[in-house]
């Protein structure tokens, strides 16, 4: 363990801690733009900088180990201008169209400035006009709006082992490209580690702000990783889906299924009503009228022909509960052990 | 060195500029050179420890302006102050020059500079605004009327270069900070690219090299170097690992022709390799039966394992060179041949003859005195040198005498003694490999000189030596050893393995037209290009250079090649500017030992995991593992990515 | 699976074998990939299919479809008897039938599997030393393993070279299937099988009856184990099966030799079809009863590594549309026997007290975070890995298995192999995958892949339609010219309705697990006018 002072308040971590982490740790917030837990640290915004006593340099909290006996300064006048001073050269060329982002509400950037309260920006630098470079008919892509935390980088690199999209050009001109569109898998990891609305969910653009969304943590309906996700409701529509940072077996992230497979629940083809087939077309019927003459058709063949006449096929799909419910109607009610599902195939 | 007007490199001011010539105060930290190329004069640097300036012609706005844009368009765009807070810098500077400054400019310029370089993420940020920072200070004159309506000011001339304390140490400049970078973000391909741009044998020189980047590596002064070539060894073996195929980028040339080369050593092949990629047709003469030259022969396996460098070697071969094996030129075809027959011909054939100990009795063919090259030949070839022989005395303090006494534990030499004129502290092999030998229990006999071998029937039976004594430094500036009298005494032994150095076979040369050598043998070239004085012919390693480090050896033959392309393509053969900065570079110093950094250390590097010596000293097994590609990763870490630019102003010599 | 998904980071070997995991398995493939990138570990790719895990792997080995166990082997014959590289000790104190095994193996020269399996020694033993000498080494497989005929040697197979390794029962080691569903663990937990109630007790077993008939309140429960999904078709054909109730499954596209299965369904008396969309099934059936989406129930899943998550209710039922549960309680009701249940937590306390291996697992817990079972009692943590320290019956057996040849094998009339399986943008039989824009434009419709040297000799182009047929039917589908498959193997998803690939497949079954041979079957490919 390796002891160290954060303003003043003794700390204990253990060797390799950063000094981000042991700020955590010991409830002193340091301000962080680029930092995802899920990724190794990038180091990009140099907005936790903080002082070390004895040492000239300021340092960032995120990619610096915690040494014995250092004392740290979280914030300082310097520090504060050092803050400010990135955050207003991001403003040099950010377009403030908060009112149409998607993200407005929830941007990491939008939160900054206003912690910082930063009302003006005396910094120029001509704004690039640039197009939208790269996107997946899933992922809109929003050159201006990039502040290039690298976060997407990161994250295709290292939690995807992929490395579609990189950091290419020099200078003022450089931006985040797609290095290999072949292998981009519309996973949205991109997307959902950034903090801004540089990277928008094409299927939800301007469905919901983020304020009037309810999440509901649940499980994703499609493989057996049974990854955690939030479902994202609005007026009893789901209206997208995200994940919460180190959550579930996914630790927060998804594949293309998960993260953008959730139209079909608002499908138009969606049945909304028991059907009974008359004459060879299917009549609309009541509740009623459908379970009855289910419980009938079976009581009869289970009457002529004995239980075992009736097979049932119970779900994957379905929960467990319903699961047990189905083979206790089909040993229980039914009377046979004919009950299977689609594990085989 | 001609006066300097103003300095403030390394934090040390020198302001002349209110004084008369006579007066003028030297600045210490620094000199700079007067001319830059031929005719052009060096008028002012602007760079990573501050402003040197000769004279107050040039404009020290416009010198900023100039400066701050080199380090926008170096800047990798990898955090936000550095990407942004340059291109402000630079646009205002601009701005200024054309005289349309403001007088808030002033405070902008004074305030960015010093977040800049207070929290960028690497040393292009770091180092760019510190200059600014001295100029704003010192020349607050200058830049108040540049604010204030000044007249635009017209754009002097100037030169750029980007650089690193180890990029600048490596004989061969690899992009040093770029491919640890790779390591460090996982993209263990990428970072070969950037290795196989320049060098094609990063297994080898990941192993064996002399590692001079390291000795410049600026988190020295924080903590430890950082471990440079066992990272490059890593991305090596990951690729071996994994089985990936390399990928090499090819593109051929305009006009392509054929090109012999004498010497399949890292010079050879990497002349070899660098014209293939150019679509030249490469054919190697190499002598021995193996590819690799002294690193084949001089190196053992337990340091560079055989198949590394045979792989390596068959991957340039994958690209089209042919290598002719057991062809000796000079004797199985001609060089006059070889020169007829092809475009160019590059000579590396290294230096493989064993310097004389001028010694009494080493001329007389005594059995069991083996010289070094020879000795370490037969034992990397698999066989034991002189199987009677026990008990073993080699002579010299290089890192071939100490490959010879380690080679001999593991061809069952149970004793095994080193000899050497001077002390542990002026013994120029490797610090490691003298650290290793001495746990492997070799006997070190300091401040020892053989004088005379003893034999009995035309066999060794011992060494007769010297004590020495440390007297006046000579012009290597190491203490003379001179013997001390009536100290004579003999060392029992039955092998003497004198490798106090190596020569160079000039043989070959006899008939060549305009080939010149010097009096050490060596051949004379072309420092810039390596063409001899005969058109076709280049040459670089060890024969030009005389025995010296393998990575120096694998930059002459890139530099070969560049020219060797050049000449086919009907290009003249100049110096590039890069060259005329790498001489600058000789005299300013791109890395400051003494420099205090001001950052956080305490970050040891990575030890490898090494065989325990008592196992390893009797086997060929490679005694050094490579990294995980975690530890490579937490390695990479490390690196403080020094890069930083130099700018020059410079004007034509007008006598 | 023995071990959790996120234990492959502590591998330091992988074998992944019949398993695309980068597309069907995506969240577990991060982890692969981090084991490989970060971490260094060695991943020996077994597949007949360039598939995307190829890209990390120290060695791909391209087997012929339906040779695993050649294969397989293979490697152990190289690791027991030629470089005697096997676990003596775990073998003897955990293990039983070595001695007739290691006998089986002897055949299984590297020579004699090349030529079975098409893989070059040298990859052989470069695989079975890699896989030897890096301990942990983990297993993963998923359909390619199991859909064959041979499926269940294949599994076993796997077991063997695990237990040769000592790799059963530590962390970082494992025979890890990966499940193809988000629930399909848990229907088998909860007794959607025909020869077991819930946590795999037997029909069969008196006991086990009497204490479901008793907490059913009933006086007795069937014995006879019933039907498997694959015999219930071909009994409905006979005219044995009378009656269906289908709940959220669509076999008439997801069965083998469709033409079969829909002449079956049609000679039923009455089909109940229960969906959310009227699929190629509900179209067929007699009543259709419109269920839920997992957005609008609670309850829980059981994901491939055995643990029990909740899923929460996001919306209402959409329409007149309800929980599948209350419409199961609902028909039973109906049918004379009242099951009525206050919410899904009441039906987990009851199965709770029938089920050991799920006694412990409360909403309560499960609040707080995801059990893996066992787990016995509210205080158990769960069982993250199994085996720990001893097997599930006492001691691992060692079976000796021989190869066996797939059902149906290329021919002069019939020369290619077709293998059907998923692509990363679609599930199972597309009716949720395909009901929206977002991932229908990523993968709009079916595309044979094909090899573009066999593409050549059919003068086939990219964007060609293909006719693909097998001795059971035909399909015309647009070939995709990849070097995914090897030449003489032809890859078809079977996600399309409109181009249901089953209609080819052969309906030949794993004796042991009722698991039909999708993954090889003969076809010829013709250029489509």
């Amino acid at each position: 363990m390796v002891t160290l002072t954060i303003d003043g308040k003794e700390v204990k971590v253990p060797q390799g801690t950063t000094i981000l982490a042991a700020a955590r740790t010991a409830g002193i917030r340091i301000p962080t733009l680029c930092y995802h837990g899920r990724l190794d640290p990038i180091g990009s915004c140099r907005m936790c900088v903080v002082e070390i006593e004895g040492i000239a340099h300021p340092m960032a909290a995120c990619t610096t180990p915690v040494e014995e006996g250092i004392a740290v300064i979280s914030n300082s006048d310097r520090i504060q201008r050092i803050r400010e001073d990135s955050l207003k050269l991001i403003l040099v060329n950010h377009p403030l169209d908060c009112p149409i982002c998607d993200k407005g509400g929830e941007c990491l950037l939008q939160d900054l400035v206003y912690e910082f309260g930063i009302d003006k920006v005396e910094y120029q630098a001509p704004k690039p006009a640039r197009e939208s470079l790269y996107a997946t008919p899933l992922i809109r892509y929003w050159p201006d709006r990039c502040v290039m935390c690298l976060r997407c980088v990161t994250a295709c690199r290292e939690i995807k082992g992929i490395g579609a999209i990189e950091i290419k050009g020099e200078g003022y001109g450089s931006q985040v490209v797609v290095i290999d569109a072949e292998k981009c898998q519309s996973c949205g990891e991109c997307l959902s580690v950034c903090p801004t609305g540089a990277l928008t969910e094409n299927l939800s653009r301007f469905k919901g702000r983020p304020w009037l969304v309810e999440r509901v943590p649940t499980t994703c309906t499609y493989c057996g990783c049974g990854c955690q996700l939030e479902l994202n409701v609005q007026n009893n529509r789901v209206i997208g889906v995200t994940t919460q940072e180190g959550k579930g077996v996914n630790l927060g992230s998804l594949c293309v299924k998960g993260r953008f497979g959730y139209e079909f629940i608002g499908s138009d083809e969606r049945l909304t009503t028991p059907l009974i087939k008359k004459d060879g077309e299917f009549k609309e019927a009541s509740w009623e009228e459908a379970l009855t003459l289910v419980a009938e058709r079976f009581g009869a063949i289970k009457e002529e022909f004995g239980p075992d006449a009736i097979g049932g096929l119970s779900s994957a799909r379905c929960t467990n509960e319903e699961n047990y419910l189905f083979q206790k109607f089909m040993r229980g009610v039914i009377g046979t052990n004919n009950v299977d599902h689609c594990a085989r195939l | 060195m001609a006066e300097i007007l103003f300095s403030s490199w390394g934090g040390e001011v020198v302001d002349n500029r209110s004084k008369e010539p006579q007066e003028y105060e030297t600045a210490s930290k620094v000199s700079l050179p007067e001319y830059f190329q031929q005719n052009e004069e060096i008028k002012a640097l602007i760079g990573w420890y501050g402003i040197v300036l000769r004279t107050s012609e040039v404009n020290i706005v416009d010198l900023c302006r100039t400066y701050m844009e080199a380090i926008q368009e170096k800047s990798c765009g990898k955090c936000f102050l550095c990407r942004i807070g340059t291109k402000v810098i630079a646009d205002t500077l601009g701005r200024m020059c054309r005289g349309k400054g403001r007088q808030a400019d002033l405070e902008i310029l004074a305030r960015l500079a010093e977040s800049i370089s207070e929290s960028s993420k690497c040393n292009i940020g770091q180092s760019g605004p510190l200059p600014l920072r001295h100029a704003l200070e010192y020349f607050a004159d200058d830049f108040a009327l540049a604010a204030n309506g000044g007249a635009a000011i017209p754009a002097g001339t100037y030169r750029s270069k980007l650089t690193a304390p180890c990029m600048d140490a490596c004989p061969i400049h690899l992009d040093i900070p770029t491919y640890v970078e790779c390591i460090k973000e996982g993209k263990f391909q990428e970072s070969l690219d950037v290795i196989r741009e320049r060098l094609p044998l990063p297994g080898v020189v990941g192993r064996v090299c002399v590692r001079p980047c390291e000795e410049h590596c600026r988190r020295t002064n924080l903590d430890e170097p950082i471990s440079i070539k066992f990272l490059k060894r890593f991305v090596s073996d990951y690729e071996l690992e994994k089985n990936k195929e390399p990928h090499y980028l090819v593109e051929a040339a305009e006009k392509t022709g054929s090109v012999a080369i004498v010497g399949a050593g890292p010079a050879g092949v990497t002349c070899a390799y660098h014209l293939a990629r150019k679509g030249h047709q490469v054919t190697i003469y190499e002598k021995l039966g193996e590819p690799g030259g002294m690193s084949a022969v001089g190196i053992p396996d337990y340091r560079l394992p055989r198949q590394i460098l045979r792989g390596e070697v068959e991957q340039v071969q994958k690209l089209g060179v042919t290598i002719h094996y057991d062809t000796q030129v000079g004797k199985d075809i001609k060089l006059s041949q070889l020169e007829a027959d092809n475009d160019a011909v590059f000579i590396a054939h290294g230096a493989h003859l064993s310097s004389a100990m001028r010694v009494e009795g080493e001329n007389d063919g005594y059995k069991g005195f083996i010289t070094g090259v020879q000795y370490l030949l037969d034992i990397n070839l698999g066989k034991d040198p002189y199987p009677e022989g026990k008990k073993v005395v080699v002579v010299g303090g290089g890192n071939v005498a100490i490959d010879c006494v380690r080679c001999s534990f593991r061809v069952n030499k149970p004793d095994v003694n080193l000899v050497y004129r001077r002390t542990r502290n002026e013994m120029p092999a490797d610090e490691v490999e003298i650290h290793d030998a001495e746990e492997e229990k070799v006997v070190f006999h300091y401040l020892t000189q053989p004088i005379k071998v003893i034999a009995e029937n035309g066999k060794v039976v011992g060494l007769q030596c010297i004590k020495m004594e440390l007297g006046e430094p000579d012009e290597s500036g190491r203490r003379r050893p001179v013997p001390v009298e009536g100290s004579e005494f003999i060392i029992d032994c039955d092998i003497v393995v004198p490798a106090i150095g190596q020569t160079i076979d000039l043989s070959m040369l006899e008939g060549i037209d305009k080939v010149e050598t010097t009096r050490w043998n060596t051949i004379v070239v072309n420092e810039f290009t390596k063409q001899t004085e005969n058109p076709k012919i280049f040459c670089a390693g060890d024969c030009q250079t005389s025995p010296g480090a393998l990575i120096t050896a694998c930059a002459g033959g890139r530099t070969a090649a560049i020219n060797i392309d050049k000449l086919i393509n009907g290009l003249n053969l100049e110096a590039a500017e890069d060259d005329y900065f790498d001489k600058l570079f000789d005299v300013v110093k791109v890395y400051d030992p003494a420099e205090d950094i001001g950052f956080l250390g305490g970050r040891a590097r990575y030890q490898l995991e090494m065989l325990p010596p008592d196992t390893r000293k009797w086997t060929f097994d490679e005694v050094e593992k490579g990294f995980s590609p975690q530890e490579a990763m937490a390695e990479a870490d490390r690196c403080l990515r020094c890069y930083r630019v130099a700018t020059i102003a410079v004007t034509e010599a007008t006598s | 699976m023995t071990n959790p998904i996120k234990d492959v980071l502590k591998a330091k070997a992988i074998l992944a074998i019949g398993t695309n995991t980068t597309e069907n398995h995506p969240i577990f493939a991060n982890y692969v990939k981090e084991a490989v990138l970060k971490r260094g570990a060695k991943l020996i790719v077994a597949d007949p299919r360039r598939i995307g895990l190829v890209d990390y792997a120290a060695i791909w080995l391209r087997h012929r479809p339906g040779t695993d166990v050649a294969l397989i082997n293979g490697l152990m014959h190289i690791i027991l008897h030629k470089k005697a590289l096997h676990k003596k000790e775990h073998i003897e104190t955990c293990t039983v039938g070595f001695e007739e095994f290691a006998a089986n193996l002897e055949k299984y020269t590297p020579e004699y599997v090349s030529k079975i399996t098409g893989v070059s020694v040298e990859d052989l033993e470069a695989a079975a030393v890699i896989y030897a000498e890096s301990s942990p080494a983990s297993i993963l497989y998923a359909m390619g393993i199991t859909q064959h005929t041979s499926g269940t040697d294949n599994v076993k197979t796997l077991g063997n070279l695990a237990m040769l390794c000592g790799n059963i029962g530590v962390v970082g080691g494992g025979v890890n299937p990966l499940r193809g569903q988000n629930n399909v663990q848990g229907a088998c937990d909860l007794g959607a099988l025909p020869n077991v109630f819930t946590g795999y007790q037997k029909v069969a077993d008196e006991e086990v009856r009497q204490k479901f008939a008793k907490a059913w309140g009933l006086e007795e429960l069937s014995a006879v184990p019933g039907l498997q999904v694959t015999q219930m078709f071909p009994a409905a054909e006979e005219g044995t099966l009378k009656g269906m109730y289908i709940m959220g499954e669509n076999p008439l596209v997801s069965d083998p030799d469709l033409h079969h299965i829909e002449k079956a369904v049609k000679k039923l008396d009455f089909m109940v079809v229960q969906d959310i969309f009227l699929t190629e099934t509900a179209q067929l059936a007699d009543v259709v009863l419109p269920g839920v989406s997992f957005a609008e129930k609670d309850g829980t899943f059981s994901n491939s590594e055995r643990k029990v998550q909740r899923v929460r209710k996001a919306i209402e039922p959409v329409g007149e549309a309800r929980e599948d549960g209350w419409i199961i309680c609902q028909l039973a009701t109906a049918m004379g026997y009242s099951m009525e249940y206050v919410d899904s937590r009441t039906v987990m306390d009851e199965l709770r007290k029938l089920t050991p291996s799920y006694a412990g697992i409360s909403y309560e817990r499960l609040e707080k975070k995801a059990i893996a079972w066992p787990c016995p009692t509210e205080d158990h943590p769960g069982t993250p890995i199994l085996h720990v320290g001893e097997y599930a019956c006492g001691k691992g057996v060692f079976f000796p298995i021989e190869f066996r040849p797939p059902a149906e094998n290329p021919d002069a009339e019939y020369p290619f192999i077709l293998s059907t399986g998923r692509v990363l943008q679609h599930f199972h039989t597309g009716t949720m995958t395909r009901k929206g824009e977002g991932l229908s434009q990523l993968y709009p419709e079916p595309l044979a892949e094909v090899n573009p040297a066999d593409a050549e000799k059919l003068g086939v182009e990219d964007g060609d339609f293909v006719n693909i047929a097998s001795r059971r039917g035909n399909i015309k589908v647009k070939a995709w010219l990849t070097d995914r498959p090897a030449p003489g193997v032809v890859f078809v998803p079977f996600h399309f309705g409109e181009t249901a690939v089953n209609q080819l497949t052969n309906a030949a079954l794993c004796p042991d697990s009722g698991i039909p041979e999708y993954k090889v079957c003969a076809v010829k490919v013709e250029k489509a006018s």
